[in-house]
């Protein structure tokens, strides 16, 4: 069966052969020369794209995923499908999520580092004061801790560093970001200041929480301790509930100095965000 | 990005295949790994063959599987180079894009490449391969005793077959057996390669040092009853394939008495009186062993019993047409193949099974009216050449073209470039080059068939083919 299937076809290619190998003496497009230098560059990086993607692929199709008929609609690359009927791309998901990493439109901490390199690179006498004020929230802790917000936040409590080129004219980006370069594009400036203001907010709940934990441990530590007080005082009068609620009436009132304590509702419109946004009875 | 569409058909046409590349490529070569695939059902099966990792993988795309039917297709012909045809593949396809990139229509000017590298290798390739790659292998026929088969040469090339395909500590042990097997049957190999299936059996649970040949050929059936002891002298069988009963006495028809006697128990006796006579029959052959493949009736096997007959049920089809041939060939030797699991034996019986196709294909070739059609011809090249494996034949082929793109005019050069690139592109690969060196060593030599125009033609005639499509 092959064989005829093949003999069939070289019949038919005989005649093609001959006018093909005239096309090809005839057509021009099909001159073959060598890429130049920056072709072979190009080349080179799309090829070990595509074979990063291929390997990729080839282990997931060995897990058990399925290769379907369809292509990404943004990259072009053939999807797979796991068992739970999930498609899944390759090149979106794995492979340029990994360049994300370093990007710093998109990772806080990528634009810290950014930052810290750009201070380093440009400030070439250390200056005594100013320069190591505002390092040194960041060179304390040694190593980058891995919350985005903590990074950011220390960035935030530090003073303004000077910046070491022409600010830009906008006022919306925060000064302590690295000036735009005309390399940047707006759509990342937009991001950027998008993560900004979403870090900010970010930081501003955190110290709350904390604000409030604290004050709600001082509450519930001076309560253990008032009615740890009263409840040897009613057992051994043996009308605790009453005992203890006037205990509690007159307790309210009678807080320690220091204690700030927040049950009262406040006007600031920062608590008010984050009442409505995370549901706090307060 | 936006690509315009032509651009895209070449760009998706190579990743898929080098998708399908990336899988294989892991299991390819000597060392290459081995790829368990779990069902759910807790089946399991343990490959290296390309063919059988491409068939069990779960692909939709219609370019993939028309790449895995070829490649299945291609297996099936030659028995071998499955995992050889998936490399060529991607590596010729990025050629062809890297030689049409600056043509003005890819896509039509990748269609036209491919045709001419399709004609080429029907054409000329298979000269190529006879003028210089044959001299320079081995023959399998031996050379004192023409016709015979050289059983050297023959185990090194099983021997090497067999360890791509299983792991080295085993493929020792059944490229021996699949040896002795051959030479019991004085290396006919397309009888063996046609009662495969008869002439072996899987047995799993016992370590593959178990594996062994047995005299005589082992028949398998469902049902047996016990045979009575007798002495040893010749035994009689007989092979049937319908039920010796008649077929009244099966439950669940309905009997329509009719004539003088329309009483039920005469009917019986009368039936019963044939059964006898059957036994009786039986009996003046001296059959003592009955091969039955189909299940016959508890009255047949009670009557047969009572005359000391032995009988067998649903014996394999394959079992019964091996018995029939058998009485002009001696002495059978049949193989029992062992394996701890059932993935392991029936990987162990594939690549038997594989090696001795391969062996067909290369005693005898089946493009013989290829060579009536070339009688101008002077050199035509013996059916069963061997050439060493680790890259010779590559090398060979490389040098070769590079010496006729010189000679050649300007028209063939294109595609004989594009070979010579592909070709060079191929040993460069850093696989093969570790493969050469692994092989080039003393204490490791393989040979390997690269059976000339079977499998390398094949090869690149089916790449062609598929390409053009």
């Amino acid at each position: 069966m092959c064989t005829t299937f093949f003999w069939g076809k070289k019949r038919r290619a005989a005649t093609r052969h001959s006018s093909g190998i005239m096309a090809l003496n005839a057509d021009d497009d099909f001159e073959w020369t060598p890429p130049s230098e920056s072709e072979m560059k190009v080349i080179h990086a799309q090829r070990e794209r595509q074979d990063k993607i291929s390997k990729l692929m080839g282990a997931y199709l060995l897990k058990g995923y399925k290769m379907l008929g369809e292509c990404c609609e943004q990259c072009g690359t053939i999807l797979l499908q796991d068992k739970q009927k999930k498609n899944y791309c390759v090149a979106c998901q794995e492979l340029d999520s990994d360049v994300d990493k370093d990007n710093p439109a998109l990772n806080a901490q990528a634009a810290l580092s950014q930052v810290r390199e750009r201070q380093l690179a440009s400030q070439p006498v250390p200056q005594a004061n100013e320069a190591p004020s505002s390092d040194a929230p960041l060179s304390i802790t040694g190593q980058p801790r891995p919350e985005h917000c903590e990074g950011a936040a220390s960035g935030l409590r530090g003073p303004l560093p000077p910046p070491a080129n022409p600010s830009p004219a906008s006022t919306v980006t925060p000064s302590f970001l690295p000036p735009s370069t005309p390399s940047i594009q707006p759509v990342q400036v937009g991001l950027r200041q998008l993560d900004m203001s979403l870090l900010c907010q970010l930081w501003s709940l955190y110290e709350s929480i904390q604000e409030y934990k604290g004050a709600f441990q001082d509450i519930s530590s001076s309560l253990l301790s008032e009615s740890t007080f009263t409840t040897e005082n009613g057992y051994s009068e043996g009308e605790e509930d009453d005992e203890e609620e006037d205990n509690d009436v007159d307790n309210v009132p009678r807080d320690p100095p220091g204690t700030s304590l927040t049950l009262q509702p406040t006007q600031n419109s920062r608590d008010q965000w984050i009442k409505e946004s995370f549901h706090i009875p307060l | 990005m936006r690509l315009q569409p032509r651009c895209l058909q070449l760009d998706s046409v190579l990743q898929t295949v080098s998708v399908l590349e990336a899988v294989i490529r892991r299991s390819f070569g000597p060392d290459g790994g081995q790829v368990l695939f779990t069902r759910d059902t807790g089946q399991t099966l343990l490959t290296r063959h390309g063919t059988r990792i491409l068939t069990a993988l779960r692909v939709e795309h219609p370019l993939a599987r028309m790449v895995v039917e070829c490649v299945r297709r291609h297996s099936s012909v030659t028995g071998d180079g499955s995992k050889t045809f998936v490399l060529l593949l991607a590596s010729l396809l990025r050629e062809i894009q890297k030689h049409t990139r600056k043509a003005r229509q890819e896509g039509a000017g990748a269609k036209r490449l491919a045709e001419a590298l399709l004609a080429f290798g029907l054409d000329e390739l298979s000269d190529v391969i006879t003028v210089a790659v044959a001299p320079h292998g081995s023959s399998l026929s031996d050379p004192h005793t023409p016709g015979q088969t050289d059983t050297h040469t023959l185990c090194r090339l099983l021997s090497a077959f067999l360890h791509t395909r299983i792991s080295p500590t085993h493929a020792e042990i059944i490229s021996q057996l699949t040896c002795e097997l051959l030479s019991h049957w004085s290396c006919h190999g397309d009888f063996i390669n046609e009662h495969f299936p008869a002439l072996h059996t899987a047995v799993s649970g016992f370590p593959i040092g178990c594996s062994r040949l047995l005299e005589g050929q082992v028949i398998h059936a469902d049902f047996s009853t016990p045979l009575p002891l007798r002495d040893h002298g010749p035994i009689r069988a007989l092979a049937v394939t319908e039920p010796l009963e008649p077929s009244l006495l099966i439950g669940g028809t309905v009997l329509e008495l009719g004539g003088a006697n329309r009483e039920i128990e005469s009917v019986c006796v009368r039936l019963g009186r044939r059964l006898d006579s059957v036994c009786v029959i039986l009996q003046h052959l001296g059959v003592s062993l009955l091969l039955s493949s189909v299940r016959q009736s508890e009255a047949f096997l009670a009557a047969v019993g009572r005359y000391g007959v032995c009988v067998l049920e649903c014996v394999c089809e394959d079992d019964l047409t091996l018995f029939s041939v058998l009485k002009d060939r001696g002495r059978p030797h049949s193989l029992v193949v062992c394996g701890l699991t059932e993935g392991q034996t029936e990987q162990s019986v594939c690549a038997v099974r594989d090696a001795l196709h391969m062996l067909h294909t290369t005693w005898g070739p089946k493009h013989r009216t290829r060579a009536t059609e070339r009688t101008a011809r002077t050199d035509v090249m013996e059916p069963c050449c061997v050439i060493s494996v680790g890259g010779t034949f590559e090398f060979l082929l490389h040098h070769t073209l590079l010496q006729r793109k010189h000679r050649h005019t300007h028209s063939e050069c294109g595609c004989v470039t594009l070979l010579q690139r592909q070709d060079r592109s191929f040993p460069s690969s850093p696989l093969l080059r570790s493969i050469v060196e692994k092989t080039l060593c003393p204490t490791q030599t393989c040979y390997y068939s690269f059976t000339s125009k079977e499998v390398s033609c094949c090869v690149y005639v089916s790449i062609a083919n598929g390409i053009s499509l």
